[in-house]
């Protein structure tokens, strides 16, 4: 993307201004900038952007099946599938980490994996679960990952450790072994390594996996603050209604294939919710609902579900009183994500919360 | 990125505002820190307390003096301006890329497990000086009653720097690979069982540059444990036996001070030795993704191939053997030096680093992360 072409002017730059003149100019054109900036972007390609995609393993496997993934700048978008269906196996390939088989993937407008060396700078990318070397301390991750990256600026390496220690809440624990760390710690302390240079991109591969509910709230409104700086997420969670929470767009994959993608309300929109009456009379119910046309009914103990119809529900309502069904609630539940989902990949979902 | 205004705040304790941070940190880096507070749009880099340099770039490099004027104007360089980034460029120096080799020999000789292997090394010659101490304490020579030692080892009691020598003969056919085929064997496979590989990767370290930083932290490796060898022998030596003047194996004398040279310079030579056995490690390395199945792999080869140097029959394979011409460094102490082999050994360790380290790049560069 234009950004990382912008690589020229720097050295002259760097070289002469003089540093306070120049924050202040920045400061000021920055706002200025943003919002043509933005707009560009959207109008132009997807901040992750793959076409015909396909991962087939050594073994014959076919972990990723032409798949056509685009991630529109800005969105945090959530990625969503059952295990084994190919998810972990995309990420790898947009980080670069797996050669594809066949397909394009491009991340930030550049050819991953390519251009790994231009892109991942911009990426912060938490993969499968925190992985840190027990016998360093907290920090001494960080100052390790920080200076794996040959972008990363050794002289503000200490104040960005420090800062992405605070941001997760991590400072305190900072000089402890990290073999000593909980599940949680580590999984906080693989986001610092995330965070540690402002991203463009944030892959976040199940990042509430381990963490208490606290944490997890902690999580969700980093995303969201992230987000609203103009960083895009990308998300993969078993947590669909955490996915519903935070995610302006999502993307269901199942058996290596992309089932669908857009935005989050027109997915959950796309599942019709379901009528639910609240009788005890559940018998009389159901039979007054069959008459009236209603299908895919199910009695339960305290009422009668059934597939939502088009006409007007108060008819119905009104059929049941009068056949003297006593109706202690009457109304459509929406449809949720987790709905959409089973719908779509018509089986059932590890929902773990 | 870093900023806080819309915060409901779940981290309380943890990271309030970014702001803060710059405060909190103990590190003396001159931060652009006095600015944030200030409440203007801050800029994600600034805050985070990156370089200011490549924090806002585009703009000022075009006004320089017409202040704030150019504000919302076009930008100095047309494509930079309309990236949405947050940080717009980073200017790496060059140097940068040296941090990672920093910091990998930082972290190779800080672990608990290299302190060891160290230790062991270390231990080696003053096992070899107090059993030549006591054997000799009785009145006879090493030599006599002992029957055959590691090389030079009747010499210890007339000078003290033979044991140079001789630790560095000990410890090189098994000691000294053994401990370069752990450390080359972990380097790779090690990070890829930890999971830490994929981390190091999407850095990004970049691939040859990882393979190059693992090779020269184990190269470093080599010359501080042969000299770790070297300098324990030399501290006993001259600890429990007198120093001086000392006989070549020519039979001619030279001072103590040439002999000291020559002593560093086996060292050196010993250390080259090891270059093939850490290449061949790190090729192991990049096979697998289990560290201890690679280190063992590696110990193993070292062994075989010291057996099968052993046999007659293969007599025509044996030049090629990374080990073969290891002992050759004695050859160092004849005067006038003796230097076919020396030099074959040198070519044939330069031959296995090129051969080997080229299979492990290719094989690495190429290969699927999924661990």
């Amino acid at each position: 993307m234009e950004e990382l072409s912008a690589d020229e002017p720097d050295p002259a730059q760097d070289a002469g201004v003089p540093v306070p003149t120049g924050r202040t100019g920045g400061a000021r054109t920055e706002p200025a900038r943003a919002p043509g900036s933005a707009s560009a972007a959207s109008a132009e390609d997807a901040v992750i952007a793959t076409r015909a995609l396909t991962k087939r393993y050594r073994g014959g496997q076919l972990a990723v099946d032409g798949l056509d993934l685009t991630v529109p700048a800005g969105s945090v978008f959530g990625f969503l599938g059952p295990n084994g269906s190919g998810k972990t196996t995309t990420i790898r390939m947009l980080m670069g980490l797996i050669e594809p088989t066949s397909g394009t993937a491009s991340v930030l407008g550049r050819p991953m994996p390519r251009s790994a060396r231009t892109v991942l700078p911009h990426v912060g990318a938490l993969i499968e679960g925190p992985a840190l070397y027990g016998f360093l301390s907290g920090r001494d991750n960080l100052l390790r990952y920080d200076a794996a990256d040959p972008t990363a600026d050794p002289r503000t390496r200490r104040t960005r450790v420090e800062t992405a220690l605070e941001r997760v809440g991590l400072s305190a624990a900072a000089g402890k072994k990290a073999r000593a760390y909980s599940l949680g710690m580590k999984q906080r302390l693989g986001l610092a390594a995330a965070l540690l240079q402002p991203r463009r991109l944030l892959v976040l591969d199940e990042p509430t996996n381990g963490l208490d509910p606290q944490g997890m709230r902690e999580i969700r409104s980093l995303v969201r603050e992230l987000a609203s700086d103009g960083t895009t997420v990308f998300l993969s969670s078993h947590l669909l209604d955490e996915i519903e929470q935070v995610c302006t767009h999502a993307a269901v994959m199942a058996q290596g294939r992309l089932v669908v993608q857009g935005p989050v309300a027109d997915l959950a929109a796309g599942a019709r919710g379901r009528l639910v009456v609240n009788t005890p009379d559940t018998g009389d119910a159901a039979r007054i609902l069959k008459e009236q046309g209603v299908t895919d009914l199910v009695v339960t103990d305290t009422g009668v579900s059934a597939e939502a119809p088009e006409r007007e529900l108060a008819e119905l309502n009104t059929a049941l009183v009068m056949a003297g069904v006593r109706v202690r609630g009457f109304g459509v539940e929406r449809a949720s994500l987790e709905d959409a989902f089973v719908a779509l990949t018509g089986e059932g979902f590890d929902v773990a919360g | 990125m870093s900023r806080a205004e819309g915060r409901p705040n779940q981290y309380a304790q943890p990271a309030p505002e970014p702001k803060q941070a710059p405060a909190l940190d103990p590190s003396p880096a001159p931060k652009p820190e006095p600015e944030p507070p200030t409440g203007r749009e801050p800029h994600p880099a600034s805050v985070t307390g990156r370089d200011p340099h490549p924090a806002d770039p585009p703009t000022l490099h075009r006004a320089p003096v017409p202040v704030p004027v150019s504000a919302p104007v076009p930008a100095p360089v047309p494509v930079p301006v309309s990236a949405p980034v947050p940080a717009p460029v980073r200017v790496p120096s060059p140097m940068w890329t040296l941090g990672l080799f920093r910091d990998e020999l930082v972290t190779t000789f800080r672990r608990w497990r290299t302190i060891a292997l160290l230790g062991v090394l270390a231990a080696v010659p003053i096992l070899i000086g107090v059993a030549v101490k006591v054997e000799t304490s009785g009145g006879s020579s090493a030599g006599g009653g002992g029957g055959e030692g590691p090389a030079f080892i009747a010499q210890i009691t007339n000078n003290g720097l033979f044991l140079v020598f001789t630790g560095l003969a000990a410890t090189l056919p098994f000691f000294l690979p053994m401990a370069i085929g752990v450390i080359a064997g972990d380097a790779i496979a090690g990070e890829a069982n930890a999971g830490t590989l994929r981390y190091l990767l999407v850095a990004p370290a970049g691939r040859t540059r990882l393979l190059l930083t693992k090779y020269a932290t184990t190269m470093t490796f080599c010359l501080v444990a042969t000299l770790v060898v070297a300098v324990s022998a030399f501290a006993v030596g001259a600890l429990l036996f007198p120093l001086g003047e000392l006989t070549t194996i020519s039979g001619t004398r030279i001072t103590f001070a040439e002999g000291l040279g020559r002593a560093l310079l086996i060292a050196l030579v010993v250390a080259a030795s090891l270059t093939g056995v850490a290449a061949l490690g790190l090729f192991v390395s990049t096979l697998t993704n289990s560290g201890i199945a690679a280190m063992a792999t590696t110990v193993g080869l070292l062994i075989t191939v010291q057996i099968l140097d052993q046999i007659p029959q293969l007599h025509a394979l044996q030049p090629y053997f990374f080990s073969h011409y290891w002992l050759s460094f004695a050859d160092l102490m004849r005067d006038p030096v003796y230097w076919d082999e020396l030099v074959r050994n040198l070519e044939l360790q330069a031959l296995y680093a090129a051969v080997f380290g080229t299979a492990a790049w290719a094989r690495f560069t190429t290969k699927d992360i999924t661990a």
